[in-house]
């Protein structure tokens, strides 16, 4: 007997019972239901966690059953904790493995146990489970890995459940449904569906985050300090939409050294954040000196880091909206927050959740630019991706 | 390019003197390919086919230095179907630079050419037949950037050598 194929996105016109419409990345299609299937490479699925209300459940086929037979079929996590030595050592590794099974392990709690009609051939329908014990409401970002133990018993007293089959499934947990440019209209080869390689990165990045400032936070971060990129001035992913993800992430997983500039940090931060359910947008300014920055990617202890250009724009990421008074996020460098800009003392902060404001000591605007007009272009961007 | 961006760009650059230099008649290439260029001491390390917002056929190529990795060259050749559509990729490129201005590039590259200034990583963009060619400095460390616009160019008018 074994499991024939599991479907974790059975419903494509929502999401608070089962898992977001996704596609592996640009090329192909999008990942339908079955994601896994006996014989075939399995399939990520992805849940977001606000969207979840009530019952969360997931389709199985099962074959090789009893002919005509009934049996009761579950799933629970197959997860053991290693075996590990007595005394302090062995709580201490115990504790370390239980947090590392709940930032990378089972999220999706278990199958709970019914009943399974099987045909003349010993096929089953395709079967609903309930999922209990699952954490896909609660769950912060992370991209797990969750192993069934799918186990039958014959519906009688006193029965022991026997282990019949094993499946591995890869998830993703985000904050929330996917924002612009993502979109979640499966009814066409749409592109714009969130993409499985760039979940797996934005989950990565921002593993652990709670709630949506903390996965901007960790975006932001994470795009400005990836190290084998580099600052130039020129857009090297596309102005005009769409913003090229695909060359983003080759250049990126390559390991090799290559450049980029604020636009295309703008895009990958907005991007990324927003696949977790983040409300970042794009937007420009114009016309400055700047002060003296750490270049994307720089060292704060190598002062030929600390540089400052003249530009006729810089382009960041806003929450909500573009204003004088909105939140600002920039990946594409860090502020130097020692206020005497004379010396060679500097104080590097990632710009995360600056009020964009004016002159005071805290406004992102007051520390990035010396002399300039600063003036917003108040035109709100997400670059759809290819 | 949105209306915004296009109007942007016209305080920091004539567009209509730049429309102006668009030849009337030039040849015209088709599936360039950007990759076949040999180089003694450089590598091609990555070779992508995209399209631009326009639905342009987008060739990138990434040359890399044999004895010195972190020596990159990014070409990029966006292939239009007449000089003034490859204007205005040239345009999107300078929209899409963070630079106040870019400096006047080589007048031989094509019929519009900018450069970074020198204080900035090595970078050259130019028009030239119904190409747009880009050419940066892609890697940690400086690569000159003129000598592989040179060679491209020779490439587009001379195809045949």
């Amino acid at each position: 007997m074994r499991v024939d194929e599991i479907h974790f996105n059975h419903d494509e016109t929502s999401a608070s019972g089962d898992a977001l419409n996704i596609r592996r990345n640009a090329g192909g299609q999008p990942i339908r239901a079955p994601e896994w299937k006996s014989g075939h490479t399995p399939q990520p699925a992805a849940y977001a966690r606000a969207a979840i209300g009530g019952t969360v459940t997931i389709r199985a086929r099962l074959r090789g059953g009893p002919p005509h037979g009934t049996l009761r079929i579950r799933a629970i996590d197959a997860y053991l904790p290693p075996a590990t030595p007595g005394g302090c050592i062995g709580w201490l590794l115990r504790l370390v493995a239980a947090i590392v099974h709940a930032l990378i392990g089972n999220v999706l709690g278990d199958a709970k146990a019914r009943i399974v009609h099987f045909d003349a051939n010993g096929d089953s329908a395709l079967e609903t489970f309930e999922l209990v014990n699952h954490k896909l409401a609660v769950a912060a970002v992370g991209a797990r890995t969750t192993e069934w133990a799918w186990q039958r018993r014959v519906p009688r007293l006193f029965s022991r459940w026997r282990e019949f089959d094993r499946t591995t499934h890869r998830i993703y947990t985000v904050l929330d449904v996917p924002r612009g440019p993502w979109e979640q209209d499966a009814s066409f080869n749409n592109l714009q569906l969130p993409w499985a390689d760039a979940l797996e990165k934005a989950c990565t990045w921002a593993v652990g985050a709670g709630d949506t400032d903390a996965a901007a936070a960790r975006i932001t971060r994470a795009v400005n300090t990836r190290s084998n990129q580099g600052y130039t001035p020129a857009t090297m992913f596309g102005f005009t939409p769409p913003y090229q993800l695909t060359s983003y992430m080759t250049h990126l997983d390559s390991g090799a050294a290559f450049v980029l500039n604020c636009t295309d940090c703008a895009d990958a931060v907005t991007t990324f954040a927003n696949l977790l359910g983040c409300d970042l947008w794009e937007g420009r300014f114009f016309n400055m000196v700047t002060r003296k920055f750490l270049t994307l990617n720089g060292n704060p202890a190598n002062a030929a880091d600390w540089v400052s250009w003249i530009w006729g724009y810089h382009e960041i990421c806003w929450l909500s909206a573009i204003g004088v008074d909105a939140p600002v996020y920039d990946g594409c460098l860090q502020l130097d927050m020692d206020d005497n800009y004379g010396d060679n003392v500097h104080v590097a902060q990632h710009p995360i959740k600056m009020n964009f404001g004016q002159s005071a000591p805290t406004d992102y605007r007051y520390r990035l630019i010396e002399s300039g007009t600063g003036n917003l272009e108040n035109i709100p961007r997400r670059r759809t991706v290819a | 390019m949105d209306e915004a961006a296009l109007k942007e760009l016209g305080t920091r650059y004539d567009l209509a003197a730049l429309r102006a230099r668009v030849p009337r008649e030039a040849p015209q290439l088709r599936a360039f390919d950007a990759a076949a260029l040999q180089v003694d001491g450089w590598r091609v390390s990555v070779s992508e086919t995209l399209r631009t917002a326009s639905g342009r056929p987008w060739r990138r190529v990434v040359f890399d230095a044999l004895d010195a990795p972190a020596m990159r060259v990014l070409i990029d050749v966006v292939e239009c179907a007449s000089p003034a559509e490859a204007l205005d990729e040239l345009l999107e490129r300078l929209a899409g630079n963070q630079l106040a201005r870019l400096d006047d590039g080589p007048p031989q590259l094509g019929f519009a050419a900018f450069q970074h200034p020198a204080a900035a990583p090595p970078a050259i963009f130019f028009a030239l037949n119904n190409l747009c060619i880009a050419v940066a400095s892609f890697g940690s460390r400086r690569a000159e950037v003129l000598p592989w616009a040179e060679r491209y160019r020779s490439r587009v008018v001379e195809p045949a050598r």
